[in-house]
């Protein structure tokens, strides 16, 4: 065999050993980091059953929280990967449906994966953006969870989860997949503001919106990243008025249509004036 | 026919390429979906067009020749059928063109595998691989113009499509294998060995094309909502986007071996005595692309130092640029002949060095029996005849 194959193989087979042990090695980690069993105190919280709540929990999935966006409009679940590079990764069905969530399910377990974001088993839940859900006000975090029991049933059986390589490596590179590992469990909740248009109840609907546009709401320079809403930055030029009509209709004040797969526009549009009015005020206040 | 076709698709091609993939993983990377779209549509011309000329060439040198013949038809449908199908996806507005682009996918799909188990002399060898040939054209019939009907390997689980494939390529293979040793001369021995590799990859290649699809299918999946996109991160999709780029380049060039091997075929080996227009093809082309390349670097760098020095000279840069490529013209063509006649043409190659060395040896010699025992070394080494002698005339000996 000439010299430069025996090179070139020797090159492929040490890169394979590479990649083989590295994966191994990650694999290790994300198991063990995934694994972990956290035992976590849950506040007890009441969950209504009137229907002004479960509508007010309605109202708070569709439009503030984004929780649609992943588990489906009917929140049956939705498989977001499955190859074997990626894995193989679904949003749960939350339903009673087949394939939903046990019946059984106690409150203090939908606490645990909404606002700690752990699982029954006392393991972490990836992706699950329960670190923007922490400052969630218990009554509003109840009338999430009256909303989803009562949502209908949606046989929707979705597989195992398994995780490629491809995820395990943005776990490691990615902190807030397992947001279990960023949450201050023990940490003081900031006291629920009123509803009404005011600063602080702007600030807290916007809650969500920093998964796209980043933790101060300044945008960020990767693709898909949303834009700048400080005061001084992309809205700057924008007046209240445009900036409830581009949230409505879709179409920013230069005429330009948002993109609904980047910005989900259709479900914010369907906030109250009074709502958007309080985020308005709250992104006045960024600098 | 494959032509029009091409011809017609390729705005189709650029645009499906560009509307498949997601912007933001394009965005990630600091690619531009139109440069991506450019890049892929390139990629999938370049592939059809290197079969179709190669093809070409062995129908109008060969047409005599049956066996010429279908490889002619096997190169044109096999370069083209993937590009087509991508052009004129199944299942979606059938226009008249469909069922011509059905047809070419049929004949290279079947031609392809034909080859793997005809190729060099037409026969079926052993007789009973006829049955794995007539099978598979059945087989893709349905696949191709009753895709719904449960013969159809296009409704199959792709585990079962792949074992399938398996199968009938391993056969061939096997087909292959039992000729080359059993049944093929010593030259065809040399010709085949290079054509199977790329008759093997010309059956697997397409199909390779779509298995990064089963690999990776969310790679770029332009649908993922951006909440998740931006929870799990670019560099996920980014990352995932760069394995199919790898992936389809890699598919791309391995089928472009399909045709290369026959080159080497015609070219090394003499396949069908066809080589000279290949061989001139590949010194002007090649000779061709590099002068362009000086030029337009010559032109470049030129007018950049002109315009240093002088503030001007855009002129007096394309001016020396071409004086330069008409004095580099002939040594350009000698020096890339040399290349090739080194790396196909051995025999003529490896016989001029020999006897180039040859001389150099003997004009230094007086002694007979040197001379006669380096004709010897020379015979032995270039010719390896399993005995070698030398009858020199007496000088006193007259003839009778």
């Amino acid at each position: 065999m000439p010299r430069i194959f025996r090179y070139l193989v020797m090159l492929v087979v040490a890169a394979v050993a590479l990649i083989v042990v590295g994966g191994i090695v990650m694999g290790q980690q994300v198991d063990e980091r995934l694994n972990k069993v956290y035992e976590i105190s849950v506040e007890s919280i009441e969950i209504p059953t009137d229907q002004a709540s479960i509508e007010r929990g309605m109202h708070l999935i569709d439009t503030v929280l984004f929780c649609k966006e992943c588990h489906g409009d009917y929140l049956g679940g939705r498989l977001q990967f499955n190859d074997p590079l990626t894995g193989r990764i679904a949003a749960k069905n939350l339903t009673s449906g087949a394939g939903g969530i046990r019946p059984d399910t106690s409150d203090e377990e939908w606490v645990l994966a909404i606002r700690h974001g752990v699982d029954e088993d006392g393991t972490p839940l990836i992706e699950m953006p329960s670190e923007s859900f922490y400052s969630l006000s218990g009554e509003d975090l109840g009338a999430i969870i009256a909303y989803v029991k009562s949502a209908p049933p949606v046989d929707n059986e979705l597989p195992e989860r398994r995780l490629g390589p491809f995820y395990q490596l943005s776990i490691l590179s990615n902190p807030n997949l397992i947001p279990a590992e960023v949450i201050d469990h023990e940490g003081d909740r900031a006291p629920s503001p009123e509803p009404g248009a005011t600063v602080e109840y702007g600030k807290y609907l916007a809650t969500a919106c920093r998964i796209c546009h980043g933790p101060a709401l300044s945008g960020g320079p990767g693709a898909g990243a949303g834009l700048d809403l400080r005061a001084s930055g992309d809205l700057s030029k924008w007046s209240e008025a445009e900036f409830v009509t581009a949230l409505r209709t879709g179409e920013t004040p230069r005429g330009e249509d948002l993109d609904p797969d980047l910005m989900p526009w259709e479900r914010i549009g369907e906030l109250t004036n009074d709502e958007l009015h309080a985020i308005w005020l709250y992104l006045q206040t960024l600098q | 026919m494959i032509i029009i076709l091409v011809g017609l698709g390729i705005s189709d091609l650029y645009e499906s390429f560009a509307s498949a993939v997601d912007a933001r993983s394009i965005d990630a990377l600091n690619f531009s979906l139109g440069g991506y779209a450019s890049y892929m549509t390139a990629l999938f011309l370049l592939v059809v067009v290197t079969h179709l000329f190669i093809g070409m060439v062995v129908f109008w040198r060969r047409s005599d020749d049956w066996m010429a013949l279908t490889l002619a038809f096997a190169l044109v449908s096999n370069g083209a059928w993937l590009t087509l199908s991508l052009m004129y996806p199944a299942g979606e507005v059938e226009t008249v063109l469909t069922p011509l682009v059905s047809a070419v996918t049929y004949v290279g799909l079947v031609s392809g595998i034909s080859l793997l188990y005809v190729f060099p002399d037409g026969r079926f060898v052993p007789r009973w691989t006829l049955v794995m040939v007539a099978s598979w054209a059945i087989l893709m019939a349905f696949a191709i113009f009753l895709p719904e009907s449960f013969l159809s390997l296009a409704a199959w689980p792709i585990l079962l499509q792949l074992l399938v494939l398996l199968i009938w390529t391993g056969v061939g293979l096997f087909a292959q294998l039992h000729r080359y040793l059993e049944v093929s001369t010593p030259l065809q021995r040399q010709q085949t060995k290079w054509a199977i590799a790329g008759l093997v990859l010309a059956v697997v290649g397409p199909f390779a094309y779509f298995l990064t699809f089963v690999i990776v299918p969310a790679l770029s999946d332009p649908a993922v909502p951006n909440i998740l996109y931006q929870r799990v991160g670019s560099s996920l999709f980014a990352l995932s986007l760069i394995v199919r780029l790898v992936g389809i380049t890699i598919m791309a060039l391995a089928t472009l071996i399909f045709p290369i091997s026959f080159v080497i075929a015609i070219l090394r080996y003499r396949l069908w005595d066809i080589d000279v227009i290949i061989n001139r093809t590949l010194v002007y082309g090649a000779l061709t692309g590099t002068l362009i390349l000086i030029y337009l670097f010559g032109v470049a760098l030129l007018q950049s130092i002109f315009r240093n020095l002088t503030g001007q000279g855009d002129q007096l840069a394309i001016v020396a640029t071409t004086l330069a490529i008409a004095a580099l013209f002939n040594p350009l063509r000698g020096r890339i002949q040399a290349v090739i006649d080194r790396r196909f043409y051995r025999r003529r190659y490896d016989a001029a060095r020999a006897l180039a060395a040859f001389s150099d040896t003997v004009q230094d010699e007086v002694e007979l029996e040197d001379v006669s025992q380096a004709l010897l070394r020379l015979v032995i080494e270039t010719v390896q005849p399993s005995q070698s002698s030398l009858w020199l005339r007496d000088v006193d000996e007259k003839p009778e």
